[in-house]
This record gives C-alpha cells, structure tokens and sequence, in this order.
C-alpha cells in the first residue's frame, strides 16, 4: 500500500470508530441541532430594552405618556404588568431592564400645583440609567404642555382645562430646539447581519472544535491498546500514523460542520455566503481541531485526562476566541487575546463572508493564518507524537 | 471416606443447577470439601466451572440445590455467611491505581478485619505472597505474576474456612505458575477448604486431593487420581508426535478396534487403547492412511488426561473451547 | 445497617482516594470550571459599567448654550455616566466620533440663544456613533429634554396669549416667562431603587460553571461501578460479607463528597480570584447542597438506564450539557424570551442560579428557600427512582 492509501485506511478505521459509538452521534448531531435551536429562541426575542408601565387605568394623561414611550418602538419593548408587584418583581430578577410607575389620579394631579412623581423602577445597573434617560425626555416633553397650562392658568387667563386644550393645540406651533441625530462611524456588530447568523456560525465553529476534542480521547485509546505500536511495526512511517488518524477526527468535524450549515440553512434561513470560501474557512478550521485534538492525545497518557482537557480546551478556546461572547463586547486586552485564538479567525472570516458578501479572495489571510495554525500544531502533534509511541 | 462421617464437611454442594436461557450451564453438581482438603474441579473451557464458583460464593442466584458452608446456607442474599469464604477470580481483581499494601487493607475491612489484626495479617500475606518490598507501589507498574500472586493474596487475607480459586494460573509465566502453585500447596496445611477448579490436568495431579472431572455443567467422576485413573482400568495411553492434518488423524484413529478414544492435545495425537501392543500396528497404518507423518511414539502411564479422554471422548485443553 | 454503612463507608474512602490519585477529575470538577469562569468574567469586565464619552461643539457661546453645556451636560459627569470634552467645531465633533474618541457628539450652532430668546427655532445636533447606540440615545435624549424646557417657556407665552384672545402686554409676557422659567418641572422622575435579584457577570459564571460541570462531577461515583465490574473488582467485593445496596450507596457517597469538595472549592477559589459574590454563606451552602442532591440524583437516575461505562459517562454527559444550555450556564435566561426562562425551571441549573440571584440584593437565607427545596424535591425523586433501579448494577449479570 502506498502511504497516501495507508492514510486513507487509518482515517477510515478512525470515522468509522467514531461512528459507531452511539454517544458520539450526540455530541455530533443532537447537541449542535438542540443548542441552534436554542439560540434560535434566544436571539428571535428582542434585542430592544424591555421596559414594563404601570399606569392607572382610565387616565388619559398616564395614556399620553404611555403613547409617548411607546413611539419609538425601536428603543423600547413596552410591557404592562398587571400591577407594581409584579413589575418590581420582574425588574428584580432581570426580565425586565426597567420600569415605570405613573401614579393613580396622574391626570388629576397635573391640574394641581404639586410636583407630581412618576417613579422610574430601575437598579444601579448602567443599562439601567441608561434607559433612565428616553424615558426622562418623554416625561419632559409631556410636562412642556402642562408647565404651560399650569403657568397660563396661574396667571389668571384662564382654566386649567381650557389652557391644557390650548397648549395641546398650540405645541405643533411651537419652533422649539430640534433635536437632529447623525449616526456616522462603521457599522454595528449586527448591522446586515442577523444575530441568528452569528450565533450559528459561532456555534459551528465551537461544536467541530469540541467534536475533533473528543478525538483526543480516543487517540490515547489507541495508543495504550498497543494498536498504534501495532501499526508501526507494519511497514507504516509514524508521519502516515498521525496524518491518517487527523484526517479521521477531520471527516467527523466536516461531517458535522455540513449538518449544522444544512440545518442552519434550511431550517432557520441562515446565510453563510460565498460556499466555496466558507467551505474552506471551515475546513481550514476544522484542520486547526484536529490537529489540537492530537497535540492532547499525543501529551496525555490516559483517555480520561485527555478527554477531559480536550473539552476544556475546546470551551475554553471558543470562548476567549469569540465563540460564546462577540468580540466588540469584550475589552481591549482579551480582543487582543482573541487574535491569538484560531476560532477568532474563522468567525471574522465567516462573518465579513455574510456581511460584505466577498468571494475567497477576499477571506485569504484568514484561511492563510488558519492552515499555519493547523500545520505549526500539527507538526507538534506528530513529534510528540512519535516521542510517545516510539519509546 | 472415612474422614465425612466424623465431621461435617466445611461446603457441601448438592444439585447445584444452573440455565442462561436455552443453554444450562450446570445440571446438578454435587460434591463436598472437608477441612484441610484440596478439591480440583477439572474440565476444559465452558464445562461450567466458574457458575458452579459464581453461586457457591452466592455471586449468581441458581435455579436449583444448595450449598451450605459449615452447613449454613450460602445464597445471594447472604451476608454474614461469606465472611468464612475467599474468593480468587480468574481475571485479576485489584485496583490498578492503588497500591498491593491499600488493595489488602481495603478488602480486608470490607471482610471486618481492623487495626493491629489487619496490619500484621496484611504484612503476613505480603511476605506470603513475596510483594513485601513492592508493596508500597501501584499494582499498574507490576509485572503480571506479581498482579497475580496479589489476586490470591486478597482471597487468603482475612483466613477463609473455604478459599475458591478460580483458574488462578491462566495467562501466567512458567516461573511465576510454579510460584502459585507453591504457595497454594502449603495453604492446605493450615486446615483451610480450597476449591480449585483448572483446565491443566498436571495442576490437579500435583494439588487436589480429590479431583472432579467436569464437563458440559455435570461432574462425570470424582475421587483421588488413584481412583480416577483406576477407572480406565488397564487401558493404555499411546501419544503420538505427529504432523499434518491431526483432526482427520484422531478419526481415523477412532475406526481402529481396540482404540477407546483419541483426541488432539498440544499437537499431539492422544489414544487410549485396550492394549498398546497389539493395537499399535494398526494404529499407525490408520494414521498413515490419514497422510499425517508420525514422529514419535510413547506409551505413557495413564494420567487425568487420559480418565478425561476416556468418560468424554475428548482431550482437555482442545475440546470445543 | 451498621455494617452497611461501613461497607458504604469504605467503598466510598476507596473511591475518594483512588479519585485523588487521577488527575482528571480534578481538571473537569475543578479547573475547567473555574477557567471558564475566569475567562468568561474577563471577556464581559466592564460591560456592566457603562460610561459613554461626548464631545460638544459650542459654535454659539450664548447663556442657553452655557446651560446646556454646563447644566445639562454638566450634571451628566457630575453622575458619572459621561464624560464631556469641548471640540472647536462640527467638523471636530465628527471627526472624533468617527475615529472612536467619543461615542457622541453635541453641536450647539452660532445663533442658538439668541434663537431661543426670540421665540424662533433652532437646532441642537447630535452626531453618534452607529456602533454606539446606547450612548446616542442618551445624547439624544437630554438634548430633547433641554429643548422640552424651552418648548414649556415659548408654550407658556402661546398658551396664555390664546386664552387672553391673542394680545398679550409686554409686562404681562414678561411675567409669563418668569413664572413658566421659575416653574418646577410638574412632573419629576424619581427613583426607586429595585434590589437588583440578579448576580454580577463574575457570580452568573462562576455559578453557571460550577454547576454545569457539578454535573459531570457528580455522575464519577456511578460510572466508577461500571469500572469496577471491568475490573473484577465488583465481583469481588460482592463474593465478601456485604449487602449489595451498601456498595451502590458507598459509590453515591464517594460522587456526593466529591461533588460538594469541589463546589466548596469554586465558591472559594471564584470569590479569591475573581471577586464573585455568592451571597450569605449559609443560603450559598444550602444551595450547593441542594445543587449536589440534584445532580447526584439525577445523574443515578440516568445512568441507571445504562450498560457501559462509555454508555454511562456520554449519557449522562449528554443532559448535563442538555441542562445546562436550557438552564442558562451559557446565556442567562434573565435576557432570553419567556419560554426559555419557564424552560429553564425545570432544570436544576435554573433554580440553582435563580436562588443565588434571590439572596442577591440584600436577600437572605430565606429567599434561597424556594430553590433549595426545589433542588432537594428534584434530587430526591430522581434519587429514589435512580437508587431502585440502580440496584441491578451491583450484580453480577
């Protein structure tokens, strides 16, 4: 048999290995297929702030305001609690970012002299006063029209109800401040770019890491059964034992990775752009996996520890390469860390793919940077490789 | 039998009836061990050797009979009753990541042993066992000999009435065999009840004061190897050394009148012959006709081999694994 | 039952001292957790302090625009939630926002008093970053709220104007303006604080961690039966005076203390290094001894369905990360839909980290309750059912 056949048949013998384990066909297709859809109900909810009001029912005032804050229904996603317990509740424990409570006979009190209290239900929270802030300018713009009133009906021109219909009237009139924003500088995290999107690209990416981890395992399976020193002893150079054996842990990864961009795809309508180039940001990637997958195999002498560190390391990486928290959140020192970490690689690729919409050209340097992650890690894999076997 | 009537047996196995779906794998086995003495239950792979071991030491439920120790009954359920009995297994039974010295002490609290009584008895059967200077080390960096003389060792620890020793020198060196063997020699002495059950005819020989032969789940004969080997009578036993196709050799040698019964053994072809002398011509023309050569001929003194030849029609070690 | 339990005794001193020796339930019951748990609170460090940076353009120099930039803007840095630099002019205030100095800008054009004292319109212009939308938000908002200001003074003027039939004396306008200038706003926005029940980012993970791998710390006891009987070890032990419930429940010791051992040592380790605040001591350990029961309980009920160690150990791998992800150890469910947070209770993970967050806020002991007798109900029954069925491992097939 020729080396490259030989590689083959190691590779062979490992896919179908790995196939046969029923545990394994889990972590490769349930998990991925559970974990899409979960993200799928995560991030098909709003991105919007949820905030819950209280107002007294049949107020007409207190429903202006309400009207008010429910404008712009790009900024908020207005709740309504049945009553101050449970919003106080549901801001407590987070399923609201914050709240607001327009007190009962609001409208009344307008008419009075007094200050009248909307309270702002929030924590110390920076989202929190953040969302402080609209919610403030809507009260403000409101009591333009009933300063306004109260000062005319002070002054003796006239009823409060009258000067509240007049300044109603006359507040389109009034040439006040505009208020015009500009939005310029580069695009958002998720600007032409569903969320979804970046969630299943992600998890692809960490799911064939962790799948090509679990190989770890069975690398010193196979080599404490004595197979791999069996396979030596056949005219087989140790270069084809680790070539053979990555290129197993790599079918199952592609394997997988093809069914999370079928289901994806299909099912949820996720975009992946150009195929070619995503095809081979994900096979150079997935190269990357496997060969961590026998960096660990080849330095663990137990299959346990192996496996064990193999999805440690596999979480681990995904999450300081931008797997689980999108880089643009983290802070400057661990987006700098990120680079270091393959997953950041292919997730910048896959994702300028989608949102510029290049061809293979354009993902170049990420595919470069990927292969020589791959062949540095591998080559190490093969020496330790060999210093293990070859005793 | 002099010795049953003055004392009661330390196990006595009566009926002892065991099935694993269509197959029964023990159909009624019967016999008794007294203190002191060494019994060798002798059959090839399958006969049922190690289920009849399983529920004397109440590790399988059966399906039929008894077995009583010091004549209490020993069932699944029992507790307090196998504390009088050892157990060797035939595959190693230790804890590759503790070492000889922990792997003692933890089985011997399991049996109710403790303080200073555990201690001097652990470092007892570590220098019984010759591991007295490994004993601080990991079983996983022992030779195999060594993981094996420690499997019997747990068995001995806490003094049993019965010791069952379960095949205990398969997959085992010449030396570290012989080594075993030894030691198991000198256990007898010491008044304890061993069960011995083996496929090697010549550990029986050299053991058991009495021997059962066991084949397809019934005991077919049992005494001393006097006994047994009187129940050829004057047969002869011819083994030739031979080449070519054996198989076809040893039918062809069962045409023959005169021959009892032939077998393959160890590549050797195995007959058992009413009388050698007159037999042997046609033997060998039968065997030549056969087209395998022969080497070699020896009339041997008939041993366990060939009683089991004789009841089975079949050898040992080759018959049907 | 005495010498059950020192059957169950030794079988789990055994286990805790063979799992002593091998390293790899230290690296998953352990370090992984707390790696993760250190990574995570680095990658989110700082998102929950917000501070936006704003520049403003003052092309105007006029009083109104002093306010704003000193009043308005002022009061802003007084809070702490921005920081407020002045730029020469609009090209300026783009310039910065584009290059990611400032996250928002203020141009107040030339005129802008002046306009507003006249009565006339004008403009205050806020230039945001794209990728910065909360901060624009604010910017925008307490430009709008100035110009509210503005817009109740020139409403006051019309407002009585009309009702007097649209003549109004110079003295009388006068007065108008110093009454609706001098007005308090009618309408305040107060505060009240909400105990936030949630943990910090460094607490959700160092908990979330913990618990999901809890869960493959808590199944070794169990999987570790299916390795004795490989061994021969099992036989062995059960050909010995023991009763066989006693070697399962000695296994199910050897998961439990190896399970709260290394609990003990996250909340330890995470509040030292990463400063997570886990709550009052004695809530903190009712939960993580509900949590423990839990897993336990669930991790005998799972693989008492199963044959093999491989069997065992990837099933129950499978629902520990099937919980978690459904329990929140990734994402908290607090930001999720509500049908993931209802989904979420049904799992230990869920309760576990809503009892944390219960006590968080000036919680006690007594808000822990809920969720501590929820994870005992769940390990109980899971435990029961599990320990039953369980009994046919410690045999001989």
């Amino acid at each position: 048999m020729s080396g490259a056949l030989k590689v083959l048949e190691i590779a062979r013998i490992n896919l179908l290995r790995q196939l046969r384990d029923r545990s394994s066909a889990f972590f490769v297709f349930v998990l991925p297929t559970i974990i899409v859809v979960a993200l799928g109900l995560q991030f098909g909810g709003s991105s919007r702030a949820r905030v819950g009001i209280v107002a007294p029912a049949g107020d007409a005032a207190a429903a202006a305001l309400v009207a008010l804050l429910e404008e712009d229904p790009a900024r908020f996603d207005i709740r309504r609690p049945a009553d101050v317990a449970t919003l106080r509740a549901q801001v407590e424990r987070g399923q609201l970012e914050a709240g607001v409570v327009i007190p009962s006979g609001y409208g009344a009190a307008l008419g009075g002299e007094r200050t009248v209290e909307v309270e702002f239900l929030g924590t110390m929270d920076a989202l929190s006063q953040g969302i402080r802030a609209p919610i403030e300018a809507a009260v403000a713009h409101q009591a333009a029209i009933v300063t306004a009133a109260r000062v005319a009906a002070g002054s003796g021109a006239g009823t409060w109800d009258a000067a509240v219909a007049v300044a109603e009237a006359a507040l389109p009139s009034i040439p006040g401040i505009r208020v015009p924003v500009t939005r310029v500088g580069g695009e958002g995290l998720f600007a032409n770019f569903g969320m979804f999107t970046f969630g299943a690209q992600t998890q692809l990416l960490l799911f064939v890491f962790l799948t090509s981890m679990t190989g770890a395992g069975q690398l010193v399976l196979t080599k404490t059964l004595g197979v791999s020193r069996r396979m030596l002893s056949t005219p087989t150079a140790v270069r084809t034992i680790v070539l053979g054996e990555t290129l197993g842990r790599l079918a199952v990864a592609l394997l997988q990775a093809a069914y999370i961009v079928a289901v994806s795809s299909l099912v949820f309508g996720v975009a992946w752009g150009d195929p070619l180039a995503a095809g081979a940001i994900i096979l150079a990637f997935s190269l990357v996996g496997a060969a961590v997958a026998m960096l660990i195999g080849a330095l663990s002498s137990n299959a346990e520890q192996a496996s064990s560190l193999g999805v440690f390391a596999g979480l681990a990486l995904g999450a300081l390469g931008g797997c689980m928290i999108p880089f643009e959140i983290m802070p400057q020192v661990m987006q700098d860390v990120a680079r270091l970490i393959p997953h950041s690689w292919a997730i910048l690729g896959l994702r300028s793919l989608v949102q510029h919409g290049g061809g293979i050209e354009s993902v170049a340097s990420n595919i470069a940077v990927l292969a020589g992650f791959a062949a540095v890690i591998l080559s190490l894999a093969a020496w330790r490789f060999r210093g293990s076997i070859v005793r | 039998m002099v010795a049953a009537s003055s004392a009661v047996p330390v196990l006595q196995v009566r009926d002892l009836r065991k099935r694993f779906g269509a197959v029964e794998a023990v159909r009624g086995v019967t016999f008794s061990i007294a203190a002191g003495e060494t019994y060798g239950l002798l059959g090839p792979n399958g006969a049922g050797k190690t289920t009849t071991i399983s529920m004397i030491c109440g590790l399988r439920s059966r399906d039929g009979g008894e077995v009583l120790l010091d004549g209490q009954p020993v069932d699944v359920g029992a507790v307090g009753v196998k504390a009088g009995i050892g157990f060797v297994p035939q595959e190693l039974a230790i804890y590759p990541d503790l070492t000889a010295r922990e792997n003692l002490v933890f089985f011997g609290r399991l049996y109710g042993m403790g303080g200073a009584e555990l201690r001097s008895r652990v470092g007892e059967v570590l220098e019984l066992i010759g591991l007295t200077d490994r004993a601080n080390d990991r079983t996983a960096t022992y030779s195999g000999g060594m993981q094996r003389r420690l499997n019997i060792g747990i068995g001995l620890l806490h003094r049993p009435r019965l010791l069952l020793l379960d095949e205990p020198t398969v997959g085992v060196d010449p030396q570290s065999r012989n080594a075993i063997l030894e030691s198991i020699d000198a256990l007898g002495e010491g008044g304890m009840a061993i069960l011995y059950t083996t496929h090697y005819m010549e550990e029986a020989e050299r053991l058991c004061d009495r021997v059962g032969i066991i084949d397809q789940g019934q005991i077919r004969a049992e005494g001393t190897r006097r006994e047994l080997v009187a129940l050829i009578g004057r047969q002869d036993q011819v083994r030739l050394t031979a080449g070519g196709d054996l198989v076809a050799a040893a039918a062809a040698a069962r045409a023959v009148p005169g021959i009892v019964g032939a077998a393959v053994q160890d590549g050797c072809l195995e007959v058992l012959a009413v009388n050698a002398r007159e037999v042997l011509p046609r033997l060998l023309e039968a065997v030549h006709r056969a087209g395998v050569l022969v080497k070699g001929v020896d009339v041997v003194e008939p041993d366990l081999e060939a009683v089991f030849l004789h009841l089975t029609g079949k050898a040992l070690r080759d018959a049907g694994g | 039952m005495g010498a059950a339990l020192r059957t169950a005794l030794l079988v789990m001193a055994k286990d805790l001292r063979q799992r002593l020796r091998d390293r790899s339930v230290f690296i998953f019951a352990v370090a992984a957790p707390l790696g993760l748990a250190v990574i995570f609170s680095q990658l989110l460090a700082g998102t929950t302090d917000f501070h936006a940076s704003y520049v403003v353009a003052d092309l105007d120099r006029g009083t109104l625009a002093t306010t704003f930039r000193e009043q308005v803007l002022g009061s802003l840095v007084k809070a702490g939630v921005a920081d407020v630099a002045e730029v020469a002019d609009a090209q300026a205030a783009r310039v910065a926002v584009e290059a990611g100095s400032a996250q928002a800008a203020f141009v107040i054009p030339a005129g802008f008093s002046d306009a507003i004292t006249a009565g006339r319109g004008t403009s205050l212009q806020v230039i945001g970053a794209s990728s910065a939308g909360l901060a624009t938000e604010i910017a925008r908002s307490v430009a709008a709220r100035f110009g509210d200001g503005v817009v109740a003074v020139q409403l006051s003027v019309v407002t009585a104007s009309t009702l007097r039939g649209g003549t109004l004396t110079a003295a009388q306008a006068g007065a108008v303006v110093a009454a609706a200038s001098a007005a308090a706003s009618p309408v305040a926005v107060v505060d009240v604080r909400a105990a936030l029940r949630q943990l910090t980012w460094s607490t959700y993970f160092s908990a979330s961690m913990a618990i999901m791998f809890l869960f493959f710390a808590a199944q070794v006891g169990m999987v570790s039966l299916f390795e004795e009987r490989r061994q021969g070890t099992l036989a062995r032990i059960l050909a010995g005076p023991v009763a066989p419930w006693s070697v399962l429940l000695g296994k199910v010791l050897g998961g439990f203390v190896t399970a709260v051992v290394a609990m003990a040592v996250l909340v330890v380790a995470t509040t030292v290094l990463i400063h997570a605040d886990w709550g009052p001591p004695v809530g903190v350990a009712l939960l993580v001894l509900g949590a423990v029961i839990a897993a336990i309980g669930v991790s005998t009920l799972v693989i008492s369905f199963m044959k093999t160690a491989d069997g065992a150990g990837a099933a129950s791998s499978a629902v520990a990360i099937t919980l978690a992800i459904l329990g929140g150890s990734f994402t908290p469910t607090s930001q999720a839909p509500e049908a993931m947070a209802t989904l979420a209770l049904l799992t230990p993970h869920g309760w576990f980290l809503r009892g944390l967050g219960d006590m968080q806020g000036g919680g006690g002991l007594t808000d822990a309750l809920p969720a501590a007798a929820v994870l005992l109900a769940m390990g109980g029954i899971a435990g029961a059912l599990g320990f039953l069925r369980a009994r046919r491992l410690v045999s001989i097939q």
